[in-house]
């Protein structure tokens, strides 16, 4: 019986014809099966981590990084419930993310067996879709759908809890049958006449603008947005996770949107004729008041995903269908213009908001302010290619976003509608693995960067190399603590911050840790970390209350931006 | 409002509740719930009247479940 395989041999078959060469995982009773298997397999690489959200977060890494599903491996019980976190935030960003959890045997399965939870119910909201395997023969068509679901159409996470007795029965396993999922139509073609409503819509736009958002970049559709813009002369927005889906040096490049947008984008939102969202779903970090968001506009949206027409803002035209299927059908119906009036009266706006100018006025005192670390990394990066910025959660987060020039897709690796603090550090271990060639940056602040450091221990026994980790160290938690300041009266409730000596913890962990105080050591520090062979993490002692601005009030219309400090 | 829906699902574990698990999160109160095999071998029928202010959100979201088939609003007299 040669052709049998036990179920976790399947297991890991699946893996490998699904194109998978990483795994990210801790094992525990319940997956043991498969951990058994595992050695069998050589070119699965298991990389073990400290905690299995790390584990999600770099498989979530993995696939940014590198446009493939990214695959995490955990126990039953609390092996399963710690990659809740990482599958919701994958499940907010549509991150392409198939993780795989071991399940008590069958015959105990509702008896409360040690390290049973349910897990299959648990995330029942935050996954594309999730199976609950019983029988070993389900485990290689199990497997083929759960990638394909995970990979297509609007990218999510799917997850697969296998029990134990299904590990361990065996069977010959059949690859290859007709896929069973009537309720799943992912290459769904828009309808033409939409489309053709759309083109002629811009062609009459006075005042048009792009919105472009995650969509575009997993559709693979940068060259598309490009030529488009190019040919229609429509400037263009990024969302937070559109950064990279166009060249931020191009003369049509406005900037980021939104909470913490600039002022000329917003401005250029509430003045726009027409709105051409693409990718994007109107996010309330986008928005703000949705019922005030670009009143003047007609609102064409594209996406892949039908429940997001008209979820949050109205759309005129609703084309569902892929970012890069749709641009390419547009670019061969609308005319080749100019909007150059419109994109001078922007950039008036713009100049009249000098949007770094806050940045640039420096307190009384000697500081370090965390602009300057932003500034030298521009300057450092400058010339570079092969790198990756990944980011965590918070005001480090939003200058990234503001301040870094980003050009090219998947260089800007955040979590943004979970909004996971602790994401960047296993992310980073992710996309080290996916793009061994490249640099990776992580940009955190001090607070995320404690939720989840416990990876650079995993970071240092993998031997990776090409991490570089930024801390921007304000002593809070700065967010919260920004929005204390600004609209509750400086009540800095829970949110001082103290921290261990970051230096010595990345010795610890046998990663060089240097510390950085003054604004004229951040550039060398930066450039040698980027030169230096192996891990390091930098901690810049900033300033302990800069701000991020503008802002727009939580709940206000993105016409409302507080610019800088008023007295509070 | 009053709704009343009706879905068709794949009769399989757990896709009944995905389904109303996207009412339960918007804290929307099923009146009525039925469920039963339909004429297709392998495809259960739901019925459902709720209470819910934004029903095609829903039914967009019910749509994008991989086990639901089809969802319709069924518009009775009295009804929008």
């Amino acid at each position: 019986m040669s052709d049998q395989r036990t179920g976790a041999q399947i297991m890991c078959e699946a893996l490998l014809r699904a194109g998978v060469d990483t795994v990210f995982g801790i094992p525990g009773g319940a997956i043991m099966p498969f951990y058994h298997a595992l050695p069998e397999y050589p070119a699965l690489r298991h990389v073990l981590c400290r905690h299995e959200q790390g584990a999600g977060h770099a498989a979530e890494g993995y696939a940014r990084a590198s446009g493939r599903a990214g695959v995490c491996v955990a126990t039953s019980g609390p092996g399963a419930t710690n990659l809740v976190t990482p599958i919701a935030d994958a499940w907010m960003d549509s991150t392409p993310l198939v993780a795989v959890t071991g399940q008590v045997s069958s015959a105990v399965l509702g008896t409360d067996a040690f390290q049973e939870t349910d897990i299959t119910g648990i995330t029942i909201p935050i996954t594309k879709h999730n199976y609950l395997v019983k029988r070993v023969e389900d485990i290689a068509p199990v497997f083929e759908e759960a990638f394909h679901i995970a990979t297509t159409g609007r990218p999510g996470p799917v997850l697969i809890d296998v029990t134990k007795d299904a590990q361990q029965a065996r069977t010959v396993p059949q690859w290859h049958q007709p896929l069973q999922v009537p309720g799943y139509e992912p290459s769904r073609r828009h309808e033409s006449a939409q489309v053709i409503g759309a083109a002629a819509l811009i062609a009459q736009a006075k005042k048009p603008l792009i919105l472009a958002g995650n969509g575009v970049i997993w559709s693979g559709a940068t060259a598309e947005l490009r030529l488009f813009a190019e040919r229609t002369g429509i400037p263009v927005v990024t969302t937070l996770h559109g950064k990279g889906a166009f060249p931020e040096d191009h003369a049509l490049a406005l900037g980021m949107p939104g909470m913490h947008g600039w002022v000329h984008v917003n401005r250029a939102i509430q003045e726009c004729d027409l709105l051409l969202n693409i990718g994007g779903r109107f996010d309330d970090r986008v928005t703000g008041k949705a019922s005030t968001f670009a009143p003047n506009a007609f609102i064409i949206h594209v996406d892949v995903d039908p429940s997001e027409i008209g979820k949050i803002v109205r759309a005129d035209i609703g084309i569902v269908g892929d970012a890069r299927a749709v641009l390419h059908d547009l670019l061969t119906l609308v005319p080749a213009g100019e909007h150059n009036n419109w994109l001078a009266h922007i950039r008036t706006i713009q100049a009249q908001h000098q949007p770094k100018q806050v940045y640039l006025r420096r307190p009384a005192r000697e500081c370090l302010m965390p602009h300057d670390v932003y500034a030298a990394f521009n300057r450092v990066a400058r010339g570079r290619s092969g790198y990756r910025v990944i980011t965590d959660v918070g005001q480090h987060q939003m200058w990234a976003a503001q301040l870094i020039e980003w050009r090219t897709a998947r260089s800007h690796i955040t979590s943004g509608g979970a909004g996971t603090m602790g994401f960047s550090v296993p992310a980073a271990l992710g996309a080290a693995l996916a793009c061994p060639d490249e640099t990776i940056w992580v940009i955190c602040g001090d607070g995320g960067f404690q939720m989840t450091n416990q990876e650079l221990a995993t970071i240092a026994q993998e031997g990776i190399n090409n991490i570089k980790i930024a801390i921007i160290n304000n002593g809070y938690l700065g967010m919260v603590r920004q929005w204390q300041q600004l609209f509750e009266g400086r009540r800095y409730s829970g949110t001082p911050l103290s921290g261990p000596d970051f230096v010595l913890l990345a010795q610890a962990y046998g990663v060089r840790g240097v510390r950085v105080q003054h604004a004229a050591d951040v550039e060398t520090a930066l450039a040698c970390a980027w030169e230096s062979l192996g891990c390091v993490v930098l901690d810049f002692r900033v300033e302990q209350e800069a701000n991020v601005f503008p802002i727009v009030p939580q709940g206000k219309s993105i016409g409302e931006m507080m610019l800088e400090e008023v007295s509070a | 409002m009053k709704h009343t829906l009706t879905a068709l699902l794949q009769d399989h574990p757990g896709a009944l509740n995905r389904a109303v698990s996207l009412f339960r999160r918007r804290g929307y109160n099923i009146e009525t719930l039925t469920v039963g095999k339909s004429e297709t071998a392998g495809v259960s029928r739901m019925t459902l009247v709720v209470e819910a202010e934004d029903i095609g959100k829903v039914v967009k979201q019910l749509d994008r479940l991989i086990d639901v088939l089809q969802v319709e609003v069924v518009h009775l007299n009295g009804e929008g």
